[in-house]
């Protein structure tokens, strides 16, 4: 999308490509989850095994919440909160 | 419950009296050696840090007060050297206000860290000298005075994260801690091309990142001299990622200290010493 400055929007969209990738913001979200996930698994329990085990599904959790809440952040701006034209 | 009341007072104690002037604590707890060295040792890091910074770090505070009656003024992180730092605000004022340009003095980055070590140092001193009071009960009633003390544990993290699990011979957290918490760090920082831990750019980011410890601390200081060259489209999650480290590196060393008070309250039954009863974590 080419803006009125032709620079592309705030977003980062326009002449110079997208700024951001999805699959890279995935990829993050998943580091970040699995370095959360894994500080409190360690915190609350005490056997490797637990821990692990503990990481992956809070790891999984995590990013189900944060991918769920993105989704309806962006079906709610793509819909009701979107200004018209 | 009722008989454990006055050892539970001295504790609480411990950590205020700690967390207003750093070694005081362990002063009143009869370590008086070491009380003032970690008092001359945090103190010195404050007002050398203000020395080197220019007092600018005044200008990251301000004063809170109440009905007109100014009470404290408040400066993360260095707050936790609660008088020092109360101390530095009556006395001191910042060199901005006699129109110079913080960006003159040199050795700027280098003060900043180290008078917010002196209060990330001195929170965590509150947790060692609560633990020497544990250790010192512990001693009395036991006769045990092997392996780290809760404090101690705590502590550890500020050298190294998981450094307190590696002393309880908790090999696995350890690893897991420092492997986490430095890799989260240095993630961060790579996303942020190592310019992010900045107090100037980011003063609310930088007392999270701050928490790190020593290695947060020399990264941060060897990184002063980078600048941003280009648009960084993932800075925001760096930032969030090194901040996250900091604070994990509390989570952990607050484990580390109930991991050891844990281990302490089962040895009396099982009549092990402390690392053989964690479990092999």
């Amino acid at each position: 999308m080419e803006t009125r400055a032709g620079v592309g929007d705030r977003a980062g969209r326009g002449r110079g490509g997208r700024m951001t990738s999805p699959w890279v913001m995935l990829l993050l979200l998943v580091c970040f989850g699995l370095a959360l996930s894994a500080v409190l698994s360690a915190y609350r329990d005490e056997e490797p095994a637990a821990i692990v085990r503990g990481t992956l599904r809070r790891t999984a959790m995590f990013c189900a919440a944060v991918l769920g809440i993105a989704a309806v952040a962006y079906a709610v701006s793509a819909t009701i909160l979107l200004p018209s034209a | 419950m009722k008989a454990d009341q006055p050892a539970r007072a001295r504790l609480g104690w411990t950590i205020a009296f700690t967390l207003m002037l750093p070694g005081l604590g362990h002063f009143l707890a009869g370590r008086r050696a070491e009380g003032l060295a970690w008092m001359v040792f945090c103190q010195g890091l404050l007002f050398g840090g203000f020395a080197l910074a220019g007092n600018t770090q005044l200008d990251f505070g301000q004063p809170f007060s109440l009905f007109g009656l100014p009470l404290c003024f408040l400066l993360a992180p260095e707050i936790g050297n609660f008088l020092g730092s109360q101390a530095a605000w009556v006395m001191l004022r910042s060199v901005e206000f006699n129109g110079q340009y913080p960006e003159a003095l040199p050795w700027r980055h280098l003060g900043l860290s180290m008078s917010g070590a002196s209060g990330v140092i001195s929170v965590f001193l509150a947790a060692h000298a609560a633990g020497c009071v544990l250790a010192e009960r512990r001693a009395a009633q036991t006769g045990r005075d092997r392996g780290p003390h809760p404090g101690e544990a705590a502590i550890a993290n500020l050298l190294l994260p998981g450094l307190g699990h590696a002393l309880q011979g908790r090999a696995f957290k350890a690893r897991l801690y420092t492997l986490t918490i430095l890799g989260l760090f240095l993630a961060g920082l790579a996303l942020g091309d190592f310019a992010d831990f900045n107090r100037q750019r980011h003063p609310y980011y930088w007392i999270g990142q701050m928490m790190l410890g020593l290695p947060g601390w020399l990264v941060g200081w060897i990184a002063t001299h980078l600048r941003f060259e280009r648009v960084m489209p993932y800075q925001d999650a760096g930032l969030l990622f090194t901040t996250s480290a900091g604070m994990f590196n509390v989570i952990a060393a607050l484990d580390a200290w109930q991991r050891v008070e844990q281990d302490w309250k089962r040895a009396p039954a099982s009549a092990t010493e402390p690392a053989a009863a964690g479990g092999g974590a």
